[in-house]
């Protein structure tokens, strides 16, 4: 006869994810499209940190000698109606990219997480609410929701981003919900409260570990979608202002020049798809290696 | 049946009111309101400020301006665009069949090359012809479409000047010029949508072919062009139409960067228009056409789901 009661045998979440530690750094790294987009990625990161050293030119300096011209031994990639250097440019542009990229995707977690961890816990009249609010939200596409915010909001680098957390906040809401509602069933969340713990510690003690993993998952394949919307709404002018060199911005000049410049097209356009392709398959990665159990490749983009 | 449609065209209008609730109370909460824009905002006086916001009727609480605006959206005037000085409602008359012609046309292209296509790679499952169909799918998710459209526009000036028409000429002017114009930007916005119909029609038939059915209609001698196009794809069907549904909702987002990279003076030109010259009213009445649009699609396809699929009636 079995009379001792279970306690301090924890019973575990389901194994279906792990925290992302060390292993998890090296499971990556020998995920093979995990290594490659780990590379592309850390050279863009270089790129966007150090650019200022590597670029060869100013990228906002104009050279007065050299509208227009077509890639040559000193200007690689030709140079813009101003005279700028693109290959600076682009190399300049990429702080831009990635730090939208990254800062929407987590301040979007950021938000979507806190929600979706609040409606989980308390149930009830919040989470109908929140709900309610969210799946409005979500049921609108990524860009033209983007492009409402910051047809609102108004144009610019700061308010685009935020126009894309906004977005992709009810997606990680969704998700962080689930997870709280799942981490509630279980006994070691019972055994924390009936010890005593207070609900702030068992927020962020219990329920934000749980919550993180599939998040995180989460995370790494909106990254590809984020900096496609940003682009998107670089392209059309709802971006930087000007001066400042970006991707999608100059794309959209680019355009403009389409049959004297052809060559202005190619290296913005390449940094875009590159570092998208590096994301797709990084975020495909991580999936694979923090959820083995999911299987298949085919996903919908969201954005075009 | 009666209960089901009006139970989602309910839902709907909720949709469609809290769309328009949002986006008209942060048009108006945000600060420089239009009153900035027209009156400048350097050497106006308090009293031609409040002389302006009176004759805009911004002096009124916010929801009285609201129900008093949704009222007139609902007749179909959307008041005076003060910035361009005209009516908006005439100005979204102009817009909406350019964008509503893009958009209708992508969608019965993509269907009529995508579905064969899926069907196609799913049958070939993991053969040469599948793996050339998921290749040409991995490049359309990497690619943005405003890149597509670029390489597009630098391979059609340069060496098929004649063929495309790069500006915009209606219909009632010269039918053969319109269908050049249009040709650009429908193969741009056409390219990434076809190839997810693609996409999605062999995900449904890969399920359904493993269906015992299936293997009943090949023992029983049905021709194997039948068993995939009858048989099979009657079966997939209900998956696929939901899907041009949410693939309708990538679409729009779709049509504003086509007709900014090819100049075409849709709906979403006229939004990004009216965001650049802050005009809120306008950017608010195409915020509303896409939101409706978005919406009405998805209700039309929530409705033709049961007649699809009997099971669900």
């Amino acid at each position: 006869m079995n009379t001792s009661p279970d306690i301090g045998v924890v019973s575990k979440a389901p194994a279906r994810f792990r925290l992302p530690r060390v292993p998890f750094l090296r499971d990556l790294f020998r995920h093979k499209g995990g290594a490659f987009g780990l590379a592309v990625l850390a050279f863009f990161i270089f790129l966007a940190l150090f650019g200022h050293w590597v670029a060869p030119y100013d990228p906002n300096a104009s050279d007065m000698k050299a509208l227009l011209s077509p890639p040559s031994e000193a200007h690689w990639f030709g140079t813009d109606v101003l005279g700028r250097d693109t290959l600076s440019r682009v190399i300049d542009g990429s702080r831009i990219a990635i730090g939208v990229a990254f800062i929407s995707v987590s301040v979007g977690m950021a938000v979507g997480v806190v929600i979706g961890i609040i409606a989980g816990y308390f149930g009830g009249i919040v989470d109908s609410i929140l709900n309610r609010s969210q799946d409005i939200l979500f049921a609108f596409p990524t860009l033209l929701l983007a492009i409402i915010m910051v047809a609102v909001l108004g144009p610019g680098l700061v308010n685009a981003s935020l126009a894309i957390a906004i977005v992709y906040s009810p997606r990680f809401a969704r998700m962080a919900r689930a997870t709280a509602l799942s981490v509630k069933s279980h006994e070691y969340f019972d055994a924390a409260r009936l010890a005593g713990v207070g609900t702030p510690v068992i927020l962020v003690r219990h329920m934000l570990p749980n919550v993180l993993p599939p998040v995180i998952v989460l995370a790494a394949l909106s990254m590809s979608t984020a900096q496609l919307a940003y682009a998107s709404l670089s392209f059309l002018g709802l971006g930087v202002s000007p001066p400042q060199a970006d991707w999608g911005n100059m794309l959209s000049k680019a355009r403009d020049f389409i049959t004297v410049a052809p060559w202005l097209v190619i290296c913005p356009a390449a940094a875009l798809v590159l570092l998208m392709l590096a994301f797709n398959v990084l975020g495909d990665a991580v999936r694979d290696v923090l959820d083995p159990r999911h299987t298949g490749s085919g996903r919908a983009p969201e954005t075009l | 049946m009666a209960r089901l449609i009006l139970k989602r065209l309910m839902g709907a209008v909720f949709v469609l009111l809290a769309v328009s609730a949002l986006v008209f109370a942060m048009g108006s909460l945000i600060p420089g309101d239009l009153t900035s824009v027209i009156v400048g905002q350097e050497g106006a006086t308090d009293e031609q400020f409040a002389e302006v916001r009176r004759r805009l009727g911004l002096d009124r609480p916010l929801p009285v301006r609201y129900v008093s605006w949704l009222g007139n959206a609902l007749t179909g005037d959307f008041g005076t665009s003060p910035i361009t000085g005209r009516a908006i409602a005439s100005d979204l008359a102009q817009q909406i069949p350019v964008s509503l012609e893009l958009a209708t046309l992508t969608l019965v292209f993509s269907t009529i090359l995508g579905l064969p296509a899926g069907i196609l790679a799913a049958v070939h499952a993991n053969r040469r012809l599948d793996f050339i169909v998921r290749g040409i799918l991995l490049f359309t998710f990497s690619v943005p479409i405003f890149v597509i459209g670029i390489l597009l526009l630098l391979v059609g000036s340069r060496y098929f000047p004649g063929m495309f028409q790069v500006s915009y000429v209606p219909w009632s002017e010269d039918p053969m010029l319109h269908i050049r114009s249009m040709i650009m930007p429908l193969l741009t916005i056409a390219f990434p949508i076809t190839a997810m119909t693609m996409q999605m029609v062999r995900g449904a038939m890969l399920e359904v072919l493993h269906e015992p059915f299936i293997t009943t209609a090949r023992a029983g001698g049905v021709r194997e062009r039948r068993v995939e196009y009858l048989h099979a794809l009657r079966s997939a069907l209900p998956p696929i139409v939901t899907f041009i549904g949410f693939q309708f909702g990538i679409l729009l987002g779709g049509l504003i960067v086509v007709e900014q990279i090819f100049s075409l003076p849709g709906l979403g030109r006229g939004m990004l228009d009216a965001i650049n010259t802050r005009d809120y009213p306008m950017v608010t009445a195409t915020a509303l056409v896409f939101a409706f649009a978005f919406v009405a699609i998805n209700v039309i396809v929530d409705l033709l789901y049961p007649l699809l699929d009997p099971r669900q009636r």
